[in-house]
């Protein structure tokens, strides 16, 4: 005689299993985005990656658009003479520095540094060095990054550490 | 020497009890699913995107409602399955 093995599965029982089933995957998916933030996709490192900024159309003259480069805050300019990408985190204290149409510039709000949109040369303010220009191509109707302008340059800014 | 004991009663029965039980089932169905949705969210979505305003007001509205969705699972587990009384035995 085979013996049997009985299980009293009650609603009570089933409902904590249920929410700690929940509990569990929401763990998982924490987990997952840690370890995707520690690791983020190699494709995203590298020089000669292509990363897709934005699509032409999004980015109209005169306005800007920001977007990770290589770990590292960007924004993508549309400017009359053309698209321009730079590193936007400021050269002088690490903060970040955004488009500011009004006045035609790169603005960083910590201590008013003010950088030009074309070039990223320093106008005024404390920053001692230009913000890192980033190659882009332009195809098939969106604007790509490609790599850092001058790696070296990139390599000498402490706020840019491991960009390059 | 004696060792107190405390366990839950019996399970409530009746209409109300078998109500909450299947609303518990398909709150949870939808706990699971928004959990599932801010994960996909934060783990698919591009850093440019994930950057924005409108990407962490998404995630926390999210989260808000999942919050919102385990409180009303638990008003409904004690409310719905457990007796009003805990059973106190001593040995």
């Amino acid at each position: 005689m085979a013996d049997k093995i009985i299980i009293t599965l009650t609603r009570r029982k089933l409902t904590e299993i249920l929410i700690g089933l929940v509990a569990l995957f929401f763990a998982g998916g924490t987990v997952a985005a840690v370890l995707k933030y520690l690791w983020p996709q190699s494709g995203a490192k590298g020089e000669s990656s292509e990363v897709k900024i934005a699509l032409v159309d999004e980015v109209p003259t005169g306005t800007a658009k920001k977007f990770m480069f290589n770990g590292k805050a960007s924004v993508l300019l549309h400017m009359p003479a053309g698209f321009r990408a730079f590193g936007s985190v400021c050269t002088h204290l690490g903060c970040i520095a955004y488009w500011k149409p009004d006045e035609n510039i790169v603005f960083c709000p910590c201590h008013l540094g003010k950088f030009d949109p074309n070039t990223g040369a320093v106008i005024s303010g404390p920053p001692p060095s230009p913000l890192p220009a980033i190659d882009i191509i332009v195809k098939e109707g969106a604007v790509y990054a490609l790599k850092w302008k001058d790696p070296d340059y990139v390599k000498s800014i402490s706020f840019y550490a491991g960009a390059a | 020497m004696h060792i107190e004991k405390i366990e839950y009663g019996p399970e409530k029965e009746g209409l109300w009890s078998q109500v909450a039980f299947i609303l518990i089932i398909l709150l949870t169905l939808a706990a699971a699913g928004l959990t599932g949705s801010i994960i996909w969210k934060i783990i698919s979505s591009e850093p440019s995107v994930a950057s924005t305003r409108q990407f962490i007001e998404d995630v926390g509205k999210l989260m808000a409602y999942l919050l919102f969705v385990l409180a009303a699972i638990l008003y409904l587990y004690v409310k719905g399955l457990l007796q009003d009384e805990y059973v106190t035995t001593l040995e």
